[in-house]
């Protein structure tokens, strides 16, 4: 008898983390990695929604997005453009409204609640608020720039400048994040290597370059990572904003993948659209991993 | 000499903060425009010059959305939204906590391998599988159900670890009397380790609704049926009906319902809501 309790507890005891992990577990690999797999198989089939037949069709359907299909190129050089402008200034502008953040100026927490209201916005509200900022015709920003002699623009009509205004408005929704990541940095050098710099004589400038940069390393390192994972996620606040226009300037990767799966049902072109963003986010998030280690060393 | 030095000092901080305050304002007034757009008169919104403040504030747009009969109203994607958000919250919390346990507490054969495939899961956009998860719900028959939006939700490697890290800075000592008291895991995970787990657990619950809430592109894809859209959905829907029209204020009434939640849940959690990310530095 008394064996029988010991030899359950025994099997009570290996088997029950794994118990606990179960519905977690379950979750992921059926809603998540499971997917991602069956994607790749998707991507070798002409799946049409109406059809019942999904024929195999090799890389029928990369060729396609190759050579065929030139809305694909562009939205290549939308997504590249939208990243180039987004991550860089994300990581500047971030950092500098830390550092203000962290003057402990008088005010301190309405500054901080007034940048990080837009962050709680939905992509939606944030969207079609500057649709209607923005609109060319009564717009409110159209009336400012007409007063200090710069306008009207036809802001999101014109392709030119409006991956910068995407990019902008982006900023405006989401900067509020990087600030407070790159807050929790600045909190976290050490106050004495300050009064070190300053005993050496070194100027402010001197402190920022010295001190408080190489501090901030492992940070930049985790925001930038995270930034560009997410620009190749960007879809709500230009689907809202621009729905890929004017004349496709800004028909980002996104945009184009759930066009051609849910507009036009072409679920294994879309497919291969998703197959070759995961495989760009995970290319790059490997060389910067390797390049900001090789960079510590 | 050092007075000199003091004045330049709170010079320079007077021309920071004045610098900080005029962000902030500008920050704000895109927000303050939803609302006064949202109080004034479809017809009386897109005069030129604009006005800030309505002559006459209104709630008629509100009244408007909220009781159209021409398209759905914005009530039936409101309750749609909490009827999705609420269970995703308070599974998500228990799915994670769950799996968090073994994680921060027990010693198992695979731990390692489990963390590294969770840990994966915070690199990989979950967009890059949408299309194949859409014919998963498609096959089934659960497109336009709610199911559809909770179930993926529940999903959080980002809950997973945080609440890891929590469990793994409690003392173990606590456990070690509770175990001798015969205390079953499962006993001491809900009446000890939890309740202490109130800030981390606060935190993700803050994300799980906002991700929930706000989640945009998923909803879009699942629930074309409008009597089933949330309320970002219903955004886009009413865009391509109601802005057609110059019906600004609206649309921008609908954008402040949409808002309204998640700016309450902020205010309420601010303290909460920079730990969460400051910590761990990831998005819901």
């Amino acid at each position: 008898m008394g064996k029988i309790i010991k030899g359950s507890g025994l099997f009570k005891k290996t088997i029950s983390p794994y118990l606990y992990l179960l519905p977690f577990l379950a979750f992921y690999f059926i809603l998540q990695l499971f997917p991602l797999v069956q994607n790749f198989y998707v991507s070798f089939t002409e799946w049409d929604m109406m059809s019942p037949e999904k024929p195999f069709v090799g890389l029928f359907n990369y060729k396609t997005l190759f050579f065929k299909d030139y809305l694909f190129w562009g939205s290549v050089w939308a997504t590249l453009h939208y990243i180039f402008l987004n991550v860089p200034l994300k990581i500047v502008i971030g950092l500098g409204l830390a550092l203000l953040l962290n003057q402990n100026l008088k005010g301190k927490t309405f500054h901080r609640v007034a940048i990080f209201i837009p962050f709680v916005l939905n992509t939606a509200v944030v969207g079609l608020l500057f649709r209607w900022i923005l609109d060319p015709q009564f717009g409110m920003f159209n009336y400012y720039l007409e007063k200090v002699g710069l306008g009207p623009q036809k802001w999101l009509i014109e392709p030119k400048w409006t991956m910068e205004i995407v990019v902008l408005v982006t900023i405006w929704w989401s900067i509020a994040f990087n600030a407070i990541i790159y807050l929790a940095g600045l909190q976290g050098i050490p106050e004495e290597l300050y009064d070190a710099g300053k005993i050496d004589g070194c100027n402010a400038w001197q402190r920022f370059l010295h001190i408080t940069l190489p501090g901030l390393k492992n940070t930049t390192m985790f925001v930038v990572i995270m930034q560009v994972i997410g620009s190749f996620q960007a879809f709500g606040n230009i689907y809202m904003l621009t729905g890929g226009g004017p004349l496709n300037a800004t028909r980002v990767l996104m945009l184009h993948l759930y066009e051609v799966g849910f507009y036009y049902f072409r679920m294994g072109q879309a497919a291969a659209i998703s197959v070759i963003i995961f495989i760009i986010v995970l290319v790059l998030t490997i060389i910067m991993l390797k390049f900001f280690r090789e960079e510590t060393e | 000499m050092s007075q000199k030095k003091w004045k330049i000092r709170n010079l320079h901080k007077f021309l920071l903060w004045i610098f900080i305050t005029v962000i902030s304002i500008l920050f704000l007034l895109p927000v303050l425009w939803m609302i006064l757009s949202s109080i004034t008169p479809n017809n009386v919104v897109i005069l030129y010059p604009p006005r800030w403040i309505p002559k006459h504030p209104t709630l008629i747009n509100y009244i408007k959305v909220f009781t159209t009969t021409e398209t759905t109203p914005v009530g039936r994607a409101l309750i749609n939204s909490v009827i999705v958000t609420f269970p995703s919250v308070v599974l998500t919390l228990l799915v994670s906590s769950l799996a968090a346990y073994p994680l921060a507490r027990m010693k198992f054969k695979g731990k390692k391998f489990l963390l590294l495939l969770i840990l994966m899961g915070l690199m990989i956009p979950l967009q890059v599988s949408f299309i194949s998860l859409f014919l998963i719900f498609n096959a089934v028959g659960w497109l336009n159900t709610y199911q559809a939006l909770i179930l993926p939700a529940v999903i959080s490697p980002f809950g997973v670890f945080l609440l890891r890290q929590f469990f793994i800075s409690i003392p173990g000592e606590l456990e070690d009397i509770a175990m001798i008291d015969g205390c079953s895991r499962f006993k001491i995970l809900f009446v000890i380790i939890l309740p202490l787990s109130v800030p981390a657990l606060s935190s993700l619950a803050i994300f799980a609704f906002l991700g929930s809430w706000n989640s945009f592109l998923w909803p879009l894809i699942v629930m074309s049926d409008p009597n089933m859209m949330t309320v970002p959905v219903i955004l886009s829907y009413y865009l391509y009906t109601l802005a057609g029209l110059r019906e600004w204020g609206s649309i921008m009434a609908v954008a402040v319902v949409a808002s309204i939640p998640t700016i309450i849940v902020f205010m309420a959690f601010q303290r909460y809501f920079v730990q969460g990310i400051a910590t761990t530095g990831i998005k819901g």
